[in-house]
């Protein structure tokens, strides 16, 4: 007889008596529980390791973005900006370069050809947090929509001068809806983008859902108040 | 994580295998918390992880050995195992009393308390479950001479806290010790 198993025997017995055993269907759903907590806790860690937050975050931003949507159809109510001789109407679309859709551009620069026009190949670039970057540069066609919140709108007016000299750069002036583009010869143009607008009393309207709006108010503007803009 | 408890069928088995081994594993992880609470605890974990991985675990020879060795190396965990008394605390208030226990069984609770975890193991693994100094090297994953070590030890200061001597069960396993 081993006194030390019946010992231990013993106190098992009485150490357990008191003993319920809870139902095997709370022991399976401890044991979903436990693996859907495991579960988070890994697409946590692989996000984290991802970028989509915390210091890898940057790594995100190298990365192109989704391409902007095509032109849409025509939208009622809607008109493309009038162009005349010697102007160049664009919109300026949502940079395809990783950059957030409500990111605010300024200083726009624009490098056109001599031979400006409708579907005119325009080079810019644009201040983007610091840095500058390219931005694409549409020339709108009849009945199109803005494709996102960061479309921005631009009639540029430009006068052509020789060669492809700094004289043609255009600069956006604030980022107001009326931004006003000046020329460094003294040409000027207006710009609507959805960073920052503001209404006719002055107030700022916030993007997104609000460019359609700018545009329409855009082209009513445009045509009343500039001269050039009806220039035959 | 795909073996988790699936059909109706899974769940019964998982179900029986649980009702079959509770009771037993229970008192063998008891000793060696020394603590009722921290044992359901512990071994309720097993359980649950087995649960998750029932699939695979049912093919195996000793599905039961698999719990209990989850259950050691979770009792082993002494982190774990404070944080689990502080929620506990915190969830529940202070601890249930303990059951009413014999003079005797105080004395050898008391006993196997002050011994290292790892020789508590090998006690209640040898003189209580009745696994040979083999077994319980592949339960414990440690070296055999560590478990005959650990059984020498534990029995000397068991017997000098309990004032007697205590034997192997399985001598024949220990004749080198």
């Amino acid at each position: 007889m081993n006194d030390l198993q019946a010992r231990l025997d013993q106190a098992a017995d009485e150490l357990t008596r008191a003993a319920i055993p809870p139902p095997a269907v709370a022991i399976r759903r401890r044991g979903r529980r436990r693996q859907q907590r495991l579960v988070a806790a890994a697409v946590v860690v692989v996000a984290i390791v991802a970028g989509l937050w915390g210091p890898g975050a940057g790594l995100f931003n190298r990365l192109p973005a989704a391409p902007s949507a095509p032109p849409g159809p025509a939208t009622p109510g809607l008109t493309p900006p009038p162009v005349g001789p010697g102007q160049v109407a664009v919109v300026l679309q949502p940079p395809t370069h990783g950059l957030p859709e409500r990111l605010l551009v300024e200083n726009i620069q624009c490098y056109t050809h001599p031979d400006l026009g409708p579907g005119v190949s325009i080079y810019s670039e644009a201040t983007i947090k610091g840095a500058m970057r390219p931005v694409e540069l549409v020339p709108p066609v009849p009945g199109r929509t803005l494709t996102g919140p960061a479309d921005m709108v631009a009639a540029v007016e430009v006068r052509p001068s020789e060669g492809n000299q700094p004289s043609q750069h255009l600069i956006i002036q604030n980022s107001t809806a009326q931004s006003e583009l000046q020329a460094a010869d003294g040409s000027r143009g207006w710009a609507v983008g959805p960073h920052r607008l503001t209404d006719h009393n002055g107030k700022t309207i916030q993007p997104p859902g609000t460019a359609l709006a700018a545009f329409s108010w855009w082209c009513k503007d445009i045509t009343q108040e500039s001269p050039s803009a009806t220039t035959p | 994580m795909g073996g988790e408890v699936g059909s109706v069928g899974q769940a019964r088995g998982f179900d029986e295998f649980y009702q079959a081994c509770y009771g037993r594993l229970l008192r063998q992880v008891a000793l060696v918390t020394t603590d009722l609470a921290d044992a359901e605890d512990v071994l309720q974990e097993a359980f649950a992880r087995a649960a998750i991985r029932w699939r695979q675990l049912e093919t195996y020879d000793a599905p039961e050995a698999w719990v209990l060795r989850v259950a050691m190396n979770l009792a082993a965990d002494t982190t774990r195992r404070l944080r689990r008394r502080a929620a506990a605390m915190l969830r529940l208030g202070p601890p249930p009393t303990q059951p009413e226990l014999s003079a005797d069984s105080v004395d050898l609770i008391r006993a196997l308390r002050a011994l290292p975890l790892g020789q508590r193991q090998a006690i209640v693994l040898h003189h209580l479950v009745g696994l040979s100094v083999e077994e319980i090297s592949r339960q414990l994953r440690v070296p055999s001479g560590t478990v005959k070590a650990r059984l020498a030890r534990g029995r000397t200061a068991l017997a000098r806290r309990l004032g007697t001597d205590y034997y192997p069960v399985h001598r024949e396993t220990l004749v080198d010790e």
